[in-house]
């Protein structure tokens, strides 16, 4: 079954956008809505799996430009909240935490420019930004992220990630 | 060596991209629930479609029952009216009368005399002329169109032609029509031979003249912009054939025109008609006096009338697995382009001009488009297809005439 089968890589997807679980599993819902109408679109050009990110993706940035005004649904480490931890190794939920430090602008341009691989041009087409504010941000949201990296490193040396604590 | 080590960062992005988890069993809950609603609302929204095309369609059809319903009254009137009406004497006429109604049950009057207190109808045309008198009905309309200038200027127009068949300059076949479904955009083509007639043809038909419906050629180039996943809307240029054969139409003598030369007319559906013809120099009387006022041998008559028009229809659709089906309605104006009547009689073939063709059309337009995809971008259409005219036909044609045609259209559509 499709959603057997992909559900939690999407999930994963859609918590790296946004690491609330709540908003998370909306943004999946509403991505596999999307998927199960258009399957019959799907032209096999590419993998199954890389056409399903793309529409969870695009998804989650639908949710961002609905949201993009409303402050109080920035993620941040003190909204990721209870829920999801019943769901999140404690592994998981360290780099959930990480990526919830980001500003919402940031994780966007980080996920979108150094996990999916789009250009800053295409990253700025798709958030509606300027080409030298999508490298401005990902160049402050890399140096926000090793700053943390390189904290956990220095205190867990061997096994990072393996703690629940930053 | 490797070129470049990975630091804590890159293995963090590892991670964080390859990371997966397991969502609440109540997203798929949820999902399903959605799925189901969503299906539910395309099927009321299915049912919508169907009953807005059903109600259309009614509407169409009440349309044409309607036009229909007023011709035979119309038609009634008038009839009633030449039979029982006050003549009045108009001694300024020319000598000859003629008129032929095709839904006639027998030959209107030709000549007609009054007396003092009796109407006396000369079929012959053996009165004085000076005694003459037509119907006041017919008379503004039709005197004219045949005042003795106009069918001098039409003569040019009028000579005979090649004894070529009439058929076979009709049924020309080519070409495929088109259209496709896909994109935003939908470039299609058609050309197709459509089935042409009018709301008095499907009238009752009393009188020995036949009126039929004729298959002629049309063609469409259009273009299709989808706006939403459900709606779009088709615009493009056509050329839209109207027409229809007539049998055993009566034809009358109105009279000389040119040496050895006689003027030929008989009303139609579509318009009055006229040709000059040579001088039957066969008796029809035992009189020995010919010709004047009196019917020709029987013709066999094609009209074929084509309008330049602009359509612009509003459409829906749904899939059915890969076949698309799409519901089309709309309108379309236009201008008269070409206008031409053949005659076929013992005296010869003629051509002319049908008179009184309004200079304009505007027509609603029903059609069911199934499209089936052939390759990436083509797709083969079958378009049930069919047109009615809003507006009348003639100007001058009483009762109003009101043109449909229908026709399955087949065509090529190309996305892009």
């Amino acid at each position: 079954m499709l959603y057997e089968m992909y559900s939690h890589t999407m999930y994963g997807v859609c918590l790296r956008y946004y690491p609330n679980a709540h908003i998370a599993q909306d943004i999946l819902q509403d991505g596999f809505i999307r998927v199960f109408e258009k399957v019959k679109t799907y032209r096999r050009e590419g993998s199954f799996e890389g056409w399903m990110r793309r529409i969870m993706v695009n998804t989650a940035l639908e949710y961002h430009r609905k949201t993009r005004n409303y402050a109080d649904l920035e993620i941040s480490i003190d909204t990721i909240g209870d829920a999801q931890t019943q769901y999140f190794d404690a592994d998981y939920q360290l780099l959930l935490n990480i990526i919830a430090s980001l500003p919402q602008q940031y994780r966007l341009v980080f996920n979108l420019y150094a996990i999916e691989g789009y250009s800053h041009a295409e990253v700025a087409s798709l958030l509606k930004i300027s080409e030298s504010t999508s490298k401005s941000n990902y160049s402050r949201a890399r140096g926000i992220l090793r700053e943390k990296v390189s904290l956990i490193y220095k205190f867990e040396k061997h096994a990072i990630l393996r703690t629940g604590t930053i | 060596m490797p070129f470049y080590e990975p630091g804590p960062y890159e293995e963090f992005v590892g991670k964080v991209s390859a990371a997966k988890a397991r969502p609440s069993v109540t997203v798929w809950h949820n999902i399903s629930q959605a799925l189901d609603e969503i299906q539910r609302k395309k099927r009321v929204r299915f049912l919508y479609i169907v009953s807005a095309y059903a109600a259309t369609l009614l509407l169409v059809g009440g349309l044409t029952i309607f036009f229909l319903y007023n011709t035979n009254n119309e038609y009634a009137a008038s009839y009633q009216l030449a039979q029982i009406s006050p003549l009045k004497i108009d001694n300024s006429l020319p000598p000859i009368v003629a008129i032929s109604h095709l839904n006639s049950p027998t030959p209107i009057p030709i000549n007609v005399q009054t007396s003092d207190t009796k109407v006396q109808v000369d079929v012959l045309g053996t009165r004085p002329t000076n005694s003459l008198t037509k119907l006041e009905r017919i008379n503004d309309k039709f005197w004219v169109q045949f005042t003795p200038k106009n069918n001098l200027e039409s003569i040019p127009n009028l000579m005979p032609f090649t004894n070529k068949p009439p058929s076979k300059k009709r049924v020309k076949k080519d070409n495929l029509p088109v259209t496709s479904i896909r994109s935003g955009w939908v470039f299609a083509l058609y050309t197709n031979p459509y089935f042409s007639s009018n709301t008095s043809v499907i009238a009752p038909q009393t009188g020995i003249t036949k009126e039929m419906g004729l298959w002629m050629w049309g063609g469409e180039v259009q273009l299709k912009k989808r706006i939403s996943e459900k709606v779009g809307f088709v615009f493009g240029l056509s050329i839209n054939p109207t027409g229809q054969k007539t049998t055993d139409l009566i034809m009358f003598n109105r009279g000389s025109i040119a040496k050895n030369k006689d003027l030929l007319s008989a009303t139609t559906s579509y318009g009055a008609i006229s040709v000059a013809a040579p001088r039957n120099e066969k008796p029809t009387h035992p009189s020995g006096n010919s010709a004047k006022s009196t019917p020709t041998s029987l013709s066999d008559l094609y009209q074929q009338i084509y309008h330049f028009e602009v359509p612009l229809m509003l459409t829906t659709n749904f899939k059915v697995n890969r076949v698309g089906v799409e519901f089309r309605f709309g309108g379309a104006t236009g201008m008269l382009v070409h206008n031409k009547f053949e005659v076929h009689n013992e005296l010869g073939n003629f051509v002319g001009e049908t008179q009184g063709v309004k200079p304009y059309s505007i027509s609603a337009i029903s059609a069911v488009s199934i499209s089936i995809p052939l390759a990436n971008k083509l797709s083969l259409v079958v378009e049930p297809y069919f047109r009615l005219g809003l507006v009348s036909f003639n100007s001058q044609a009483s009762p109003a005439t009101y043109p449909f045609n229908a026709s399955l259209r087949f065509g090529l559509g190309y996305s892009f």
